[in-house]
């Protein structure tokens, strides 16, 4: 019980941190719709001229949900604790009674409260203007995958991003860590480019990266008409997936912390 | 006439200095960056990987079609590369200055900015030069080439100083609208993410404006002119407008950057200091 009291104790000072500057949330309102309505678009343009393995419905879809899953799939490790390895601030986290991932996963769930709320204006205005197009047909095996799925690409996602963190113990450089890794995110994860609409040869890349599972596997398990035997082979490459992240990051990290020079502070 | 005189002696004298001082922020910049030789590299290479990653993404659109909104691919590879090079400038000369900018304002360094014998909008935008950015020139180039390639297009003078012209134009105009959306940082003291702001926006430069439905295509040529960024420059190169539309880019652009250097001005007014 305790480190998850700790846990929300933590994500309760950085809701209440974030709160006080509201007028971020607009920004990202702005960061959240642009970009997977810019896809849908020319996708839409595409589609228009030529015969996709999506229709104009299953397109739009796919990238309304693009939107909320991607938000709440999100994790931000590699910048932070990297910076506060960088900076010399991680030496005060180690000195805490507990590991430092519960303060850095009840950092993350506040600051996923706070973007969660910016959710609710971004789906007024989707309902708003897509309401005609929006296909799904939820039941409740759907809806508990769907939910897994998410859970699921959350902490592969979390570890991940920590492992990468621990790397800034040797590199000393967490920066460029962080757009590489938010680049390869972008590029196999799905938000640029629909499994469904890729070319095989991609493909056969994406289906066994981890990046699939911040974006595109949530998704088609909701797209797909029935839960097919792909959902539960994909489910078990995302549980290999967290299972070794788990792994390489405690290595990492308990190696990396003989390396720490507390520099900074 | 002698009154003319002085008057240009000094706009001379005032742009010589402006440009020493520019040369010595300059070269502060690269000594700081030669400091941090991996992350130097490390940027170079992010910047060119974001750059495939886009170029992927085109191919895969073009492998289902052979145009988008009556563009061809080499067309839209026009586009891009153009995009490349207003980038590289604003990117280059500007873009960390307004990274930093809510961070100065909030630890109190703006005071010394405003205590400097130099114009305030001139420091503020320029003080950091990102060398490390000169990669997108370099993406652009190979990406012109591969247009030129797919295009036929023959380049004499007039176009290669219009596609630099339309180059800098870009980038003063990328300028002004980023003074314009950062500078409300003076009233609220802490917008961040501002930046993520932007650049997702300019990512709609990238394609063509006739993609775009028309409320859209109305917004980012009239409100937000993003369209001036590249697609309408391209337009202009590719000759599917007139090139005289290029006086309509320069005007654009100077009313953009008047009314952002006077709301930036405005700003400083309401400026409080955070202490330093």
């Amino acid at each position: 019980m305790k480190p998850l009291r700790l846990i929300l104790h933590w994500a309760n000072i950085h809701w209440q941190l974030f709160s006080e500057y509201r007028l971020g949330a607009f920004a990202w309102i702005i960061n959240g719709l642009v970009g997977p309505l810019l896809m849908m678009t020319i996708w839409l343009v595409v589609a228009q001229h030529s015969s996709l393995a999506y229709n104009r419905s299953q397109i739009i879809t796919y990238y309304i949900l693009t939107i909320f899953v991607s938000r709440l799939t999100q994790a931000w490790s590699t910048s932070h604790v990297g910076r506060s390895i960088r900076d010399g601030r991680f030496s005060r986290t180690i000195i805490q009674p507990y590991h430092y991932l519960v303060e850095e996963l009840g950092t993350t769930l506040g600051l996923k409260a706070i973007r969660f709320f910016t959710l609710i204006p971004i789906a007024v205005i989707l309902y708003c203007l897509f309401h005609h197009d929006f296909s799904i047909t939820f039941s409740t095996s759907k809806l508990c995958l769907f939910i897994l799925a998410l859970l699921l690409g959350f902490a592969i996602n979390f570890y991940y991003r920590n492992t990468l963190a621990m790397l800034v113990f040797w590199l000393e450089e967490y920066y460029s860590l962080d757009a590489l890794s938010s680049l390869a995110s972008q590029a196999f994860s799905g938000n640029l480019i629909p499994l469904a609409l890729a070319p095989p040869l991609f493909v056969s890349v994406m289906k066994y990266t981890p990046f699939r599972f911040f974006v595109s596997f949530p998704i088609e398990v909701v797209i797909n008409q029935t839960i097919t035997l792909q959902a539960f082979q994909g489910f078990s490459v995302g549980i290999i997936y967290l299972v070794v992240f788990l792994c390489v990051h405690q290595v990492l990290y308990h190696h990396g912390l003989k390396h720490y020079g507390a520099y900074g502070n | 006439m002698p009154r003319t005189q002085t008057l240009l002696c000094h706009w001379r004298l005032m742009i010589k200095r402006y440009f020493k001082l520019w040369v010595s922020f300059a070269r502060n910049s690269l000594s700081r960056e030669m400091e941090f030789r991996t992350h130097f590299v490390g940027q170079i290479f992010t910047s060119i990987c974001w750059a495939f990653v886009t170029i992927f993404l085109f191919e895969i659109l073009f492998s289902t079609t052979d145009s988008i909104a009556g563009w061809s691919k080499g067309q839209v590879m026009m586009i891009y590369a153009i995009q490349r090079f207003a980038t590289t400038i604003f990117s280059f000369a500007f873009r960390r200055n307004l990274s930093l900018l809510s961070h100065i304002i909030n630890s109190g360094e703006f005071d010394y900015y405003l205590t400097r014998p130099v114009n305030t909008f001139f420091l503020t935008f320029t003080r950091y030069i990102a060398f490390d950015r000169i990669s997108h020139l370099f993406v652009g180039l190979g990406v012109l080439y591969y247009s030129t390639h797919l295009e036929h297009i023959s380049w004499t003078t007039p176009k290669i100083s219009m596609l630099i012209t339309v180059a800098f134009l870009g980038a003063m105009l990328r300028l002004a609208l980023n003074v314009l959306i950062h500078t409300p940082i003076f009233w609220v003291q802490k917008l961040e993410n501002l930046d993520r702001v932007e650049l997702t926006f300019f990512t709609t430069a990238r394609f063509p404006r006739q993609a775009f439905p028309p409320i859209l295509k109305y917004l980012f040529t009239f409100v937000l002119p993003i369209f001036f960024v590249a697609s309408i420059p391209a337009e202009i190169i590719l000759a599917k407008i007139s090139w005289s539309n290029i006086f309509l880019l320069f005007f654009i652009c100077s009313v953009f950057f008047i009314f952002s250097y006077h709301f930036f001005s405005f700003a400083l007014r309401h400026y409080s200091s955070a202490s330093s």
